[in-house]
């Protein structure tokens, strides 16, 4: 028998005596899975049972040895325990939640109930309690992800939901630090949230290039798999990303989990737990955690995503909306006072009345500012259109903007190209029209042009279009007025695998001339 | 010459301008489906791409093209024209075009 069961038949000889027997009472005792303590007056133990010894991190002989009970608890603990204590002496009992301080200073909560009773005359306390640790860890992580869920439901920002879901990992477990990290239109990782890592980590890894496969065993991660990596400090070091692994070695760990954050079979990003180098890997509850971290990222991101589909949706839905409405009111009042307008125009012609009359120019007038308004309607609806350019073509398009510009302003704008539809893929239609826009409206802002061409020429696989002005024109090797709008013009360009040039001179006007290939 | 068009406000505009031309209109349809009651003794048609009672008039189209009416095709959207002439129109007339064009389309279309 060991120590304890020693002692606990000694304790129980009392009890034995009132008929329940020694043996057995004592085996309850010593088997039990709760904490069992008897403690004297003066607060020293008598007997602590073996899971009292296990919870508590103590041998029975430490136990005794212990000056005072109020050693197993934190300072911050010992207030409610004396009033515990006395209440329990005057023969009061209760139900309590503590937090027990083991020897090597790690902490334990345990829920435990109390009374006190006479041994040969004098009175002793006795504690029964149980190790509520993980259950009530589980609990505040369960709150932990309900919180999340509320955050997303609340539609907060995705990188306060990740930073919060970061944060719980340390807060829940023994991680020292969590870094969610989502891939961008590529592979690499371009945004997230990170707690417990040195800054240079955070600078690095969201903007130099790095991959969820290039974390260690990130090809089970990208395979949709948890990867629990007990040498991964080590491995980041000797893998793909080793600047990024130095970023690692100021802090103190050693094993690291990789949770995948996806939804469906789309691997979105990844969770990576960094646990301390005293911890040999997770537990299976903190495994599992840091799963539900994941999948909580995921719900975040997609959440997110669907909200901006739906948004953008609603956008082009009303745009659509405002476009039909335009078109069926305003646009087609406005082709009807044209029609009216030459109606009166001929009606003049045949009653010989002079077209340079008041009425004459005052018809003339009407008849211009109607068929300008015309033109800016339609310039309008199409823009509103979304699916416009794919439906019209790319010279039919820049028809309509050239029309509304020449109505718009003092500048006449003429479109020479073919009749017929271009066969060009969308995105090339699209870049296209949008750099004869962007030429044009810097040939409204600084040009001062009276005049402006745009040319399109296709011969065979070659493309060429040409906006050509004949304003003041610039000095292209000085910086001057819409050099951000040639850049992304230039983008653009690039993205049709073409070239851009702008050809000018001051007071030579200016030409902005694509070509593909 | 049968006017197709589904708006009044257009349809009272073509018809002065096309009697201010000496152009005899002798049906107005609003409908499709009016359209091609009406299509069998007229001379030329001008039609509206899009009408309210089929998917467009694009059938008003073939239809009256496919008795030898000539047809004058009329839109808003320059995206109809390949489909008109497609579908039998001698000539098409974007909506935000000048009158006179519409003019000369016409006549073209009667010559």
């Amino acid at each position: 028998m060991s120590e304890c069961g020693e002692l606990s038949e000694k304790l129980m000889g009392e009890q034995g005596a009132a008929g329940l027997g020694v043996g057995p009472l004592a085996a309850v005792v010593e088997r039990s899975r709760d904490g069992i303590v008897v403690v004297t007056a003066d607060r020293r133990y008598v007997y602590a049972n073996p899971a009292a010894c296990r919870i508590m991190g103590y041998s029975l002989e430490e136990l005794r040895a212990l000056p005072d009970f109020l050693a197993n608890f934190p300072e911050r603990e010992h207030q409610a325990m004396l009033e515990h204590f006395a209440e329990q002496l005057s023969g009061e009992t209760g139900l309590w939640t503590s937090t027990l301080l083991r020897p090597d200073g790690t902490e334990r909560e345990i829920t435990w109930s109390n009374m006190s009773f006479e041994i040969h005359g004098r009175l002793h306390g006795a504690a029964i309690f149980r190790d509520a640790t993980e259950a009530r860890q589980a609990g505040r992580n369960a709150a932990a992800l309900g919180q999340a869920a509320a955050q997303l439901a609340g539609r907060a920002a995705v990188a306060d939901i990740l930073g919060d879901l970061a944060r719980h990992a340390i807060a829940g477990t023994r991680a020292v630090a969590c870094a969610i990290g989502l891939s961008g239109a590529t592979d690499e990782l371009r945004t997230g949230a990170a707690v417990g890592v040195p800054q240079a980590f955070r600078d690095i890894s969201l903007s130099n290039g790095l991959r969820v496969v290039d974390l260690p065993d990130g090809d089970v991660v990208m395979s949709n798999r948890v990867a629990v990596v007990p040498d991964a400090r080590t491995r980041w070091l000797n893998g793909p990303r080793p600047d990024i692994g130095a970023t690692l070695q100021y802090l103190d760990w050693q094993a690291g989990v990789h949770v995948p954050v996806s939804w469906g079979d789309e691997v979105l990003g990844a969770l990576a737990v960094f646990l301390p180098s005293t911890v040999s890997g997770p537990t299976e509850a903190e495994l599992a955690f840091y799963t539900a971290l994941g999948d909580q990222a995921a719900v975040a991101v997609i959440n997110d995503r669907l909200l901006t589909e739906t948004g953008q949706a609603s956008a082009l839905q009303e745009r659509a909306r405002l476009a039909r409405e335009l078109h069926d009111s305003v646009s087609q009042a406005l082709f009807s006072m044209t029609l009216h307008a030459r109606t009166a125009q001929l009606a003049m012609e045949k009653q010989d009345l002079p077209q340079d009359g008041p009425l004459g120019r005052s018809v003339a007038q009407l008849r211009e500012l109607s068929q300008g308004a015309l033109a800016e309607m339609r310039a309008l609806i199409f823009e509103l259109r979304p699916d416009a350019l794919a439906e019209e073509g790319l010279m039919a398009a820049l028809r309509k903007q050239a029309a509304a510009l020449s109505s718009r302003t003092d500048l006449r704008v003429t479109v020479d190209g073919p009749e017929e539809r271009l066969d060009l893929t969308p995105e090339t239609e699209e870049h296209l029209y949008r750099i004869a826009l962007e030429a044009l409206n810097n040939t409204v802002k600084h040009a001062d042009a009276r005049t402006a061409t745009i040319t399109l020429t296709v011969a065979g696989e070659r493309l060429e279009l040409a906006v050509n002005d004949d304003g003041v024109g610039f000095a292209t090797s000085g910086e001057h007025p819409g050099h951000l709008g040639l850049r992304t013009m230039q983008e653009r360009a690039s993205a049709v695998g073409g070239t851009l040039e702008v050809e000018s001179q001051p007071g030579t006007g200016t030409t902005v001339r694509l070509v593909i290939p | 010459m049968l006017i197709v068009e589904d708006d009044p406000r257009v349809r009272s505009a073509l018809s002065g301008l096309l009697a201010s031309e000496g152009l005899s209109v002798v049906g107005i349809a609003a409908t499709a489906r009016d359209a091609l009651e009406v299509g069998d003794w007229l001379d030329v048609a001008l039609v509206d791409v899009r009408l309210p009672d089929l998917e467009d008039g694009l059938l008003v189209i073939r239809t009256l093209a496919a008795e030898g009416h000539p047809v004058v095709a009329l839109s808003a959207s320059a995206g109809a024209r390949a489909a008109s002439l497609a579908a039998g129109a001698r000539a098409f007339f974007e909506k935000d075009s000048y009158p006179d064009a519409l003019l000369a389309a016409l006549h073209r279309a009667t010559s």
